[in-house]
């Protein structure tokens, strides 16, 4: 019984205190520090054929329809290849550029095979060059970069009409003969050689380039200095024989970038 | 004292796997120009009878004349350059009075071997094959035979 009271009495103890309790108001107050965002930037990398070609599209094409714009309207190429034959050489450009917030470096770069039955590949010498422009012979400087604000339509179509011929007839391979083409259009850039080899080596891996190219983020005020203009040098293998006849191959040129810090 | 060290050896192991993981990854991305087609041309030669032989190769007397016509063509897509070689066998063409054989090409008379002649793709020559059996051949060539074996030889003519 006197153990009942004693349970008793604890509870309405207690529960006064709860009754207590929230009688008792009292002010609070907090203090917040600033906050602070995070947000990673980005490594963004497009690229288009050469500024001379309808634009989007391959670079190599062998017919004009086939070299077309994916659009509505659709374009024809202008630089078609026509059928090979050993021997043969032709050039491409094409320009990468940076659209992401971080400066990245150009740095491998990597063919994928669409379809190559006969494996001509085995048979497709490549040479891959960054072309450095300098300056024209008026001083002006040189750049095929379609959306360099640094030039006027008419210096532009000046270029323009300055390389497309070297493109168009040039049949050569290697840095020496590409130097002496540039020479022979006086056209004053340089050819960094980045990396040659043979297609099938370019279509089993990434291949890392020569020298790694600058390509700044798009806060960078010129477009020259978050693209770069490569130009694509191929030749059908003169050891190509009669069981490359006809033979029909598509790949997919890659190029990847890393972040530069 | 031996499981201190445990846990400071499994602690260094945990952080250097942090930090070893962490060095892997770095931003990047990549462009690409798909759709490339490279295409090797095709060097075809065909020859096809334009015009069969005169009648009579059979039975051929001196002083007789059989001509044919042959048509050369270019059926591939790169531009080539060919030869003409020809087989010629049997006492026919032996002998002290052999008859003789002409090869023209645009009238004018050629010899077979390193002709050099250029087709583009789609373009065609006529080749004409003219045969003479002399007047003075005598008796001795009465049944002599003889057979023409007439090949062209084609390659591309793009760096080479």
């Amino acid at each position: 019984m006197k153990r009942k009271l004693i349970l008793i009495s604890f509870t309405v103890i207690l529960l006064g205190l709860f009754v207590g309790a929230s009688t008792f108001a009292y002010f609070t107050d907090s203090a917040h520090g600033n906050t602070k965002n995070f947000q990673a930037g980005t490594i963004d990398i497009d690229s288009y054929r050469d500024g001379f070609d309808t634009i989007p599209g391959p670079m190599f094409y062998t017919t004009a329809e086939e070299g077309a714009t994916p659009t509505d309207p659709s374009y024809p190429g202008l630089k078609p290849t026509g059928q090979w034959a050993p021997g043969d050489t032709h050039i491409r450009s094409l320009v990468v550029y940076n659209k992401g917030s971080l400066d990245a470096i150009l740095s491998k770069v990597k063919a994928e095979v669409i379809s190559d039955p006969e494996n001509l590949a085995s048979k497709l010498n490549v040479a891959i060059y960054n072309i450095v422009p300098e300056n024209l012979p008026n001083g002006t400087p040189f750049s095929p970069i379609p959306g360099d604000d640094t030039l006027d339509q008419e210096l532009l179509n000046y270029t323009s009409n300055l390389i497309n011929p070297f493109i168009m007839t040039a049949h050569y391979f290697g840095t020496d003969e590409l130097t002496q083409k540039f020479i022979e259009s006086r056209i004053n850039v340089r050819g960094q050689l980045l990396w040659s080899g043979k297609m099938s080596d370019l279509t089993s891996e990434y291949k890392k380039l020569n020298k790694g190219l600058s390509l700044k983020s798009n806060k960078a005020p010129q477009f020259r200095q978050r693209g770069c203009l490569l130009a694509f040098v191929v030749q059908l293998d003169k050891a190509a024989d009669n069981n490359y006849q006809g033979a029909e191959a598509k790949f997919g040129f890659t190029l990847l970038a890393e972040q530069k810090k | 004292m031996k499981k201190r060290i445990a846990v400071g050896l499994a602690t260094v192991g945990l952080i250097s796997t942090l930090i070893g993981g962490a060095t892997f990854s770095i931003f990047t991305d990549s462009a690409t120009n798909s759709g490339n087609t490279f295409k090797a041309g095709k060097i075809d030669i065909n020859s096809q009878v334009a015009q069969e032989w005169t009648v009579g190769c059979d039975n051929m007397a001196p002083g007789d004349v059989k001509v044919e016509k042959l048509t050369v063509s270019n059926d591939g897509t790169l531009e080539l350059r060919y030869d003409v070689s020809a087989d010629i066998q049997g006492a026919l063409f032996g002998g002290a009075n052999p008859t003789q054989v002409k090869f023209l090409k645009d009238g004018e008379e050629f010899t077979p071997g390193d002709n050099n002649f250029v087709l583009a793709p789609g373009e065609s020559d006529e080749i004409t094959v003219e045969v003479t059996m002399p007047k003075d051949a005598g008796n001795e060539y009465q049944e002599a035979t003889g057979s023409i074996d007439i090949n062209f030889a084609a390659e591309q003519t793009a760096n080479n």
